[in-house]
């Protein structure tokens, strides 16, 4: 399994703040691994940067050795890399099949498909985030649907790319229970796919059940990299999260 | 026997199409035989510059109620080709089913122009530029009277008919028709390509859609058609002048989409041929028109923005912008469907 | 004729700096495009017109109350609810000034309207004999941007108003009253169009069109930045400096606006922030 996102020593900055700094992390092919980090640590800035809604100031990302830092956001999401937004921004005054539908438009798509049916492939998506047709949700206008649909919605339209990495940015939030736990069959069946994944989130416990490896962003920067117990037990990053005097994030 | 077989063909021809084609073909039928019904040549003049206008709001239509572009001086698109049309004419003598179409496609030219800024720019930035690119046309012309014709502009352009029936007709053809191919647009997969610019750019970015290939088809195509209702306008008046490049015509349009239902498309039809109607009942009060208007305008921007297609599409349930690619989850008729 | 073009630039700047900076307080804070803006500064010099039976000092304190009053009673019924539809509180107000423009055409008529001088008498400068009210006009001008410069950078209100220019999120969760913000930045940029009014509308004149005098301070508001006093007051300099040169050199008229309307969009292309960028006052 070789490595399938480079990121190299990348850095932006807004006016006086140091949004990311000199962050470098590689992910491996097939891997679920999680990216952490308080408030405003730059997590979202950094998946904007890598999927190419800003650019940076420095350093480089690589998809499968090809250099992308400097690519507009439809060429990475079409090269396979493939995002969703911390808020849910779907395409509000269409269809919920609509906004599965758009993708299936993209360079990416219309490569691949072989003249197939663009309706049944929408469908054949919504089902791998659980909206199994013939369900009524699918022909409700995106603004009229229950968050937790929203939120699915959302991770299905960032696969009908049909992507190689997908990266969620805190799939879990604003979810309860019984949601969350259709989110987490969603996404482990993603992974057993042999997508490789990126989860923002901050609910951990959700968040351990699910990665392999972490990485945690404070400042901007990274300051551990490691499997959920060597993180756990980290001191950097229990004095981030809680400062100086803080104890064991999690037993 | 021959003869019912035929009948029932068509009958069943009938039922199977949907509610919007079936109250097109009405319009287009009832649209027709018009002048068969009433001599009055100033009726028909009328609804003469209802097609143009309905056309023009159109235009604007796709632009901004479906991609969500605004354009505040779509007057430009208009003006332009009515100058370039009347030139065409005028000097190459070229008759009018040529230079309305070559109308058409300078409208495509200021188009891609007009895309450059909206993509540098913020939304309201952009807003106040189109706003202004009229303005500075009609200087031009003012500062170049010599070429332009300055603020008498160009006359003695070709008629499109003697005869106010013909031209009647041929306006209410080339409407029909510009209204079915953007419908077609809008219902396809580009339109709902557009219609995901509007919604949310990024996301359609994300999604993998280049969303500065679509903004420039979207700008082309707003040009074209605008570009078209400016030519027939400019032989409709055999004259074209630097008034019509006042802001007042881009208002226009917006107002009879909007009125009509903003993102309908159809809708343009209905606010362009009302519009006209409230314009016409308004003559003896001259002073009050534009007036009316401008409240008209305020009305419906405040609180009717959808339209009154969507009123109607929200009683009975029709959605009007959906992708005809959903047709067969629900058979044959692209009614929309019912939410 | 040099020195006439610099004093007549000074003028017009101060008109185009009132009505620049108006505009973009509104625009800044609620993010809405106040199209009417230019209306407010009509509206206020019909008003004085035909109040100058009271007195002018009186008329113009009347003035003021009755533009305030009216863009709260607007905004309150026409466009407040329409607060996260820009695009629609755009058009209403671009409505609400063709209906201004035409009810002033109905009451006072087409032509044009000279209103009362607020001082008499003529001054010269740099060698050129002005009227005393467009010197006035102008200092004054210059002068209630400083003091608005110095409100918005020194008090704890003009903070606020920065910070919800800013970023009203942000604002809010730090605590800020984000309704009395409003309401003191449209309090503000009214009274800008009506002091403008006061102060230039004697000198420029006024027609039932003249709200369109909002279109001629585009270049100033874009130029001179959204976010930016500072930025503004140099543009409006900038803009009625290209603009004289032109009257003066080759002739008013519409090359005037032209040209600096096209020297607008090309400056556009090279810096779509405008000249002084997304830095906040």
């Amino acid at each position: 399994m070789g490595l399938i996102l480079e990121i190299k020593g990348l850095s932006k900055r807004f006016g006086g703040i140091q949004a990311v700094d000199d962050f470098s992390l590689d992910i491996r092919e097939g891997e679920i691994l999680g990216l952490i980090g308080p408030n405003g640590a730059g997590k979202t800035t950094l998946f904007n940067l890598i999927t190419g809604f800003i650019k940076p100031d420095s350093g480089a990302v690589t998809f499968k050795k090809k250099n992308i830092t400097k690519l507009k956001p439809h060429k990475i999401a079409s090269m396979g890399v493939s995002r969703t937004f911390q808020q849910v921004k779907p395409f509000n005054r269409m269809l919920a099949i609509e906004n599965v539908a758009v993708p299936l438009f993209s360079k990416r798509a219309r490569k691949r498909k072989n003249g197939d049916d663009v309706l049944s492939k929408a469908i054949e998506v919504l089902r791998r985030v659980e909206i199994i047709p013939p369900d009524s949700n699918m022909f409700k206008l995106a603004s009229q649907l229950s968050h937790g649909y929203s939120k699915r919605l959302d991770i299905a339209r960032a696969l009908a790319l049909e992507p190689e990495v997908l990266l969620l940015d805190e799939p879990f939030g604003g979810l309860g229970f019984k949601e969350m736990t259709i989110m987490n069959e969603v996404v482990k069946k993603l992974h057993e796919d042999g997508l490789t994944i990126v989860i923002i989130e901050h609910k951990m416990r959700a968040l351990m059940k699910l990665v392999e490896r972490l990485a945690v962003m404070h400042f901007g920067a990274k300051i551990a990299e490691g499997n959920p117990k060597e993180i756990a037990r980290n001191e950097k990053v229990c004095e981030a999260y809680l400062g100086k005097d803080g104890g064991r994030l999690f037993a | 026997m021959k003869e019912e077989k035929n009948v029932t063909d068509i009958i069943e021809l009938l039922k199977e199409m949907s509610l919007r084609l079936k109250v097109f073909l009405l319009l287009s039928i009832v649209l027709s035989i018009l002048p068969a019904l009433t001599r009055d040549h100033y009726l028909l003049t009328i609804l003469i510059f209802a097609n143009i206008y309905a056309i023009f709001g159109a235009s604007w239509d796709i632009l901004g109620g479906v991609t969500g572009i605004f354009s505040l001086g779509h007057a430009l698109f208009f003006g332009v080709s009515a100058y370039m049309s009347g030139a065409l004419n005028l000097f190459l003598n070229l008759p009018p089913w040529m230079t309305i179409p070559i109308g058409g496609v300078f409208g495509v030219i200021v188009g891609f122009v007009v895309a450059l800024p909206s993509l540098r720019l913020k939304n309201q930035y952009f807003a106040i530029t189109s706003l202004i690119f009229p303005t500075i046309l009609a200087g031009i012309i003012y500062m170049y009277p010599d070429i332009t014709g300055g603020e008498t502009g160009i006359y003695g352009l070709t008629q499109i008919s003697s005869d106010i029936v013909v031209t009647y007709y041929s306006s209410l053809l080339l409407m029909l028709a510009s209204i079915f191919v953007l419908v077609k647009i809008l219902n396809s997969r580009i339109g709902l390509i557009f219609r995901s610019i509007r919604d949310d750019a990024e996301t359609a970015e994300a999604s993998g859609i280049n969303t500065t290939k679509y903004k420039f088809l979207s700008f082309a195509i707003s040009g074209f058609f605008a570009g078209i209702a400016g030519g027939f306008q400019a032989h409709l008046l055999m004259s074209t002048s630097p008034s019509i490049f006042n802001p007042f015509y881009s208002f226009q349009a917006i107002l009879n989409a909007s009125l009509g239902g903003i993102g309908t498309i159809v809708g343009s039809v209905g606010g362009s041929y009302l519009m006209s109607i409230l314009n016409e009942a308004l003559r003896s009060i001259g002073q009050f028109r534009v007036f009316i208007t401008a409240l008209v305008m305020l009305l419906v921007f405040r609180y009717l923005p959808g339209g009154i297609l969507r009123l109607f599409a929200k009683r009975y349930r029709i959605n009007l912008e959906v992708w005809s690619g959903l047709k067969k989850l629900w058979g044959k008729k692209d009614d929309g469907f019912d939410t | 004729m040099i020195e006439e073009i610099l004093v007549s630039t000074f003028i017009l700047g101060g008109l185009y700096a009132l009505m620049a900076i108006g505009y973009s307080l509104i625009q800044g804070v609620s993010r809405i495009m106040n199209l009417a803006h230019g209306a407010l500064y009509m509206l206020a010099g019909y008003f004085i017109y035909s109040l100058s039976f009271l007195g002018l000092g009186a008329a113009i304190v009347v003035s003021l109350i009755l533009i305030v009053l009216t863009s709260f009673i607007v905004y309150k019924i026409l466009i407040g609810p329409l607060r996260e539809k820009e695009a629609r509180a755009a058009l209403v107000t671009l409505a609400l000034a063709l209906i201004l423009q035409e009810s002033v055409k109905l009451i006072w008529g087409p032509e044009v309207q000279s209103i009362s001088y607020v001082v008499v008498g003529y001054v010269t400068i740099l060698g050129v004999r002005v009227t005393s009210q467009k010197l006035l006009a102008a200092i004054t001008a210059v002068f209630l941007v400083v003091v608005l410069m110095v409100f918005i950078r020194r008090t704890k209100q003009g903070k606020a108003i920065r910070a919800v220019a800013q970023n009203m999120e942000v604002a809010r969760l730090v605590g800020i009253n984000i309704s009395k913000v409003m309401i003191m930045t449209m309090g503000i940029s009214v009274l800008l169009a009506g002091f403008a009014a006061v102060l230039f509308a004697p000198v420029y004149l006024i027609s039932p069109t003249e709200w369109t005098i909002l279109f001629r301070s585009f270049p100033t508001i874009i130029l001179g930045g959204l976010g930016s006093l500072k930025g503004s007051l140099a543009a409006a300099f900038i803009i009625a400096g290209i603009e004289k040169v032109i009257e003066f050199t080759i002739g008013g008229g519409y090359i005037v606006p032209t040209v600096t309307f096209a020297v607008m969009i090309i400056i556009l292309f090279v810096r779509p922030a405008g000249l002084f960028g997304q830095s906040t006052n």
